[in-house]
């Protein structure tokens, strides 16, 4: 009985805290179960079964990545005359089909193009095209063109209260990085966030005092301590990190104990390290079902060129780095990674070597299980829709594929409506 | 006939709002002479709220000036000197250096737990939060600082005069790409946040063609580095005519920056941002017209609206108190100066910050950090706790946490020989006008009594892990 480790081992060293706060989480009533598959099934009423040990990655590029030079046209004529100064020449790009290539940056997830384990989704946006960073990032991460500041939920979020056995878990989602992003957020499902694995802890005194502090703390935290919702928000908050703390200690326990065998990361490299947390966490044995991180500086509006060229070859470094590891830890086919940036960057570059905001661009997903290639036509770059980019597939599309045929969940309920599914995955 | 109020008349007569600008209307006057009693519990409020809260020798002055003559004197920064020079001297960090953004964060979190004008200084974060400016971009920490002494400079004063500021400051050029902004190649980044985070708000009535229009009025702006100086250059400017909002002429700058001042959604829309950094997030149609007034017919001051805000009855309704969620620069000054906890206690002030998830110059984005709900998760919440901890024990190395202590306590001959003595007089320092419920002060008291011998003094044996504790607890984490 190897799986799940960590969750049988946090039960027994949990059950102290659990008691003492009376507030016993649905997930750990879940996990009691003599058997953790059975129990898993027993999700959401008249749902699919959900997939059992599947994970998305979701990787947010923020700022608007240019999509044109991402994966580029290089038979559409009108590329070199949209792009004189910026436009990347035929002879550099990594060719991966008779029409488009990548960004010759991008020659790691080439080589996973070729293994056939990379899909590239061109032409994906949204009717109605907002070119405001943060109303189109908030598009995204809801999942809803029609998005107010009183209708702000998370599409993951959704998932997880969807899918009711995920809700009150705090380690269904786990978000790497400073902040909680509004595609992790509901009205009351705080999702942990881990901003650097060693600190992740209760740095508190040694000995007997630790002990008192630590059931101090546990009962300051209890159920029945505080009345005003705020406080009740951050009781909650506090119970999610015990219960993470305990759960984490573990999981990194098993990883280094196969550390052995994981792959070699880049260094200096942000979404690298974040991505090496998440292959910790996952081959530790936790039941995350989606992770998030973001990468950002993507607002190219000047001196694009190197810019964009360095952030490309960061995450390609990354991502084929992070897919080997997880490859010799025996888990590139229980993991696939979406990327997504707000919105696509205008066809035509502006006087500053830079490109403004846009609309329709790209996506990749990547994955053991992924069916590599390119999905959907290139959008047209003669037939523009105000200087930008046409999409012929919505990005809830892809949502839905990932919902529906990744981690098993009836999409319409998430999404709010019925988007047909792709079939990469 | 309306009539120039100055500002000192305005203080002294009214306990009121200066108005600068002829036309402006006085404010209700309140009853003249010092207040008999001083509600401490809202003294207290005011403070976390107008402020960083206040150490307890503060308190006491404030105290003497009660409830409306502090509200006065926090509206009034240049009544108070502006001492930080020496105090960076006593506190043994008089030196900055300008090219390391870690000092200048440093500086900043000297600047907020030790400054004798506190709203002067809560203002000025509001204001990096509301121009949320980066260095990951700009890269150059002078700059932010120059920024962070306009907002400071500007803090209570005109909208109008600190949109001006801003256009022209180096690093919001930098920030929004300024320099790329020249006739014939419009850069639409200024022009769009502009009015999208600045002024009229999203969904504030503005379309995308004035977004291309108001950029073009905004070309040939730009900061000269030789110079060191913003520079107006006619010739990399269209001086063509624009259609903006709705007029039409050979705009520049300065009109688009008239236009979205005096735009009927700009009252609206900064007036709520200040109501919910001072209050709650719910503020009521009613409120924010008046205050919209408010800022409208004074042309534009923040002071008045801020001094609506701080002297309204939804300012000290009971359900405002502790009911809203500290900001970790908050959550960290308020700490300091209710210990008064010596700076070189607290490691790493930046860093500290870094961890609760706002690192001071570096707001994730041009939108600045969403406030409220979105400061507390998991990892923000440990980072909390370690910080109380650590600072605690610290100060108890030092031996300072027992003095510290009685300082700030209501009355310095409190009885501390029981522990639920102990633990009421500590939460009383930490949360002023707060009740806890029964099973924290039991767990509080549980933790003083448990295994502690009879007779032993409490606060010297357990005055620090307490109050790391209650530092901890889900309350303190409100203002």
């Amino acid at each position: 009985m190897q799986e799940p480790v960590s969750r049988r081992k946090f039960l027994q060293n949990g059950l102290t805290f659990v008691s003492l706060s009376m507030a016993i989480p649905t997930f750990l009533m879940r996990c009691a179960a003599a058997d953790p598959g059975a129990a898993l099934a027993g999700g959401a009423p008249g749902g699919a079964p959900p997939q059992q040990g599947k994970t998305l990655v979701v990787i947010e590029m923020q700022g608007g990545n240019d999509g044109l030079n991402t994966v580029i046209p290089y038979t559409d004529l009108g590329y070199a005359k949209a792009r004189p100064v910026i436009g990347i020449a035929e002879r550099d790009l990594v060719k991966i089909s008779s029409t488009v290539g990548l960004h010759p940056s991008l020659k790691p997830l080439g080589d996973l193009y070729n293994q056939g384990k990379l899909a590239v989704m061109t032409g994906v946006g949204y009717p109605n095209p907002n070119r405001s960073h943060f109303h189109s990032m908030d598009i995204w991460q809801t999942g809803d063109t029609e998005v107010d500041i009183t209708t702000r939920t998370g599409w993951l979020a959704r998932y997880f209260d969807a899918d009711g056995h995920l809700k009150s878990d705090p380690l269904s989602g786990v978000t790497v990085g400073s902040a909680l992003p509004l595609a992790l957020t509901a009205d009351d499902t705080p999702v942990s966030v881990i901003g650097n694995l060693r600190t992740f802890g209760f740095q508190t005194t040694a000995g007997v005092d630790r002990k008192k502090t630590m059931d101090t703390l546990q009962a300051l935290y209890s159920q029945g301590t505080v009345a005003s919702s705020p406080a009740e928000f951050v009781r909650n908050v506090g119970v999610d990190a015990y219960t993470s703390v305990a759960e984490l200690k573990t999981a990194i326990k098993d990883y280094d104990v196969r550390s052995a065998n994981a792959g070699k990361y880049p260094l200096q490299n942000g979404l690298a390290n974040g991505l090496q947390t998440i292959a910790k966490l996952i081959t530790g044995g936790l039941t995350t079902r989606v992770f998030y991180l973001t990468i950002g500086g993507f607002d190219t509006h000047a001196n694009q060129p190197n810019q964009h060229a360095q952030l490309l070859e960061q995450m390609a470094d990354a991502l084929s780095a992070f897919y080997q590891d997880l490859s010799l830890q025996g888990k590139a086919d229980d993991v696939t990674v979406m990327t997504f940036s707000e919105f696509g960057r205008r066809v035509h570059e502006n006087g500053s070597a830079g490109t403004d905001h846009g609309a329709a661009s790209v996506m990749f997903v990547l994955g053991g299980a992924v069916k590599g290639g390119v999905y959907g036509d290139y959008p047209s770059l003669e037939d523009l829709d105000d200087g930008d980019l046409r999409f012929h597939t919505d990005y809830r599309s892809v949502y839905a594929t990932l919902l529906e045929k990744w981690l098993g969940t009836p999409s319409s309920t998430v999404l709010g409506g019925t988007y047909p599914t792709l079939n990469f995955v | 006939m309306s009539t120039t109020v100055t500002h000192s008349a305005a203080a002294v007569h009214l306990g009121g709002t200066p108005l600068a600008h002829p036309g402006a209307r006085t404010t209700k006057p309140v009853p003249p002479g010092p207040a008999p009693y001083v509600d401490t519990a809202a003294l207290h409020h005011l403070l976390r709220r107008a402020g960083f809260g206040a150490r307890p020798a503060e308190f006491v002055q404030y105290t003497s000036l009660g409830v409306p003559g502090t509200t006065d004197l926090l509206l009034h920064p240049e009544r108070s000197p502006d001492r930080m020079a020496e105090i960076q001297k006593e506190i043994g960090s008089d030196y900055i250096d300008f090219t390391s953004i870690g000092s200048l964060q440093n500086w900043w979190m000297y600047r907020m737990t030790h400054t004798q004008r506190p709203l002067e200084e809560k203002m000025t974060l509001f204001w990096h939060n509301h121009f949320a400016t980066a260095n990951f971009k700009v890269d150059n920490p002078q700059w932010m600082w120059q920024q962070n002494d306009l907002f400071r400079t500007h803090s209570l004063g005109n909208f109008r005069e600190l949109l001006g500021g801003v256009a022209r400051d180096p690093a919001m050029l930098m920030w929004l790409d300024g320099a790329e902004n020249v006739k014939g190649r419009a850069n639409e980044n200024f022009g769009r946040e502009l009015m999208e985070l600045f002024t009229l708000g999203i969904g504030g009535g503005y379309t995308e063609t004035d977004v291309k229009e108001g950029a073009r009025a905004f070309t040939g702006w730009y900061y000269d580095n030789n110079a060191e100086s913003f520079v107006f250059d006619p010739a990399k400017h269209d001086d063509g005519v624009k259609t903006f909002l709705g007029q039409t002429g050979r705009l520049n700058g300065d009109d688009i920056l008239d236009i979205v001042a005096a735009h009927p959604s700009t009252g609206r829309f900064v007036t709520t941002k200040l109501y919910k950094f001072f209050v709650h997030a719910d503020p009521t149609p009613a409120e924010i017209d008046s205050l919209s007034a408010t800022y409208y017919q004074s042309g534009f001051e923040i002071r008045p609206v801020v001094g609506q805000i701080l002297r309204s009855a939804a300012f000290y309704a009971p359900e405002t108190r502790y009911a809203k969620m500290k900001s970790p620069a908050e959550y960290m000054a308020i700490s300091i100066r209710t210990l008064d906890i010596p700076m070189t206690a607290v490691n790493d002030p930046a860093g500290t910050l870094r961890s609760f998830g706002q690192d001071l110059f570096n707001p994730p984005n041009v939108k600045g950090w969403p406030e409220g709900h979105a400061w507390m998760n998991t990892t923000t919440l440990l980072a909390r706790i370690n910080y109380a901890t650590a600072v605690t024990q610290e100060m108890d190395r030092r031996g300072l946490v027992s003095q510290s202590l009685r300082n700030a306590m209501p009355s310095p001959d409190m009885k501390l020989t029981t522990p639920d003595q102990m633990v009421d007089a500590l939460w009383s320092v930490f949360m002023p006008g707060h009740i806890p419920s029964i099973p924290t002060r039991n767990a509080l008291i549980a933790y003083v009594g448990n295994g502690t011998p009879a007779g032993s003094p409490l606060l010297e044996r357990h005055g620090a892990g307490l109050s790391g504790l209650i530092m901890s607890a889900p309350e303190y984490q409100l203002a």
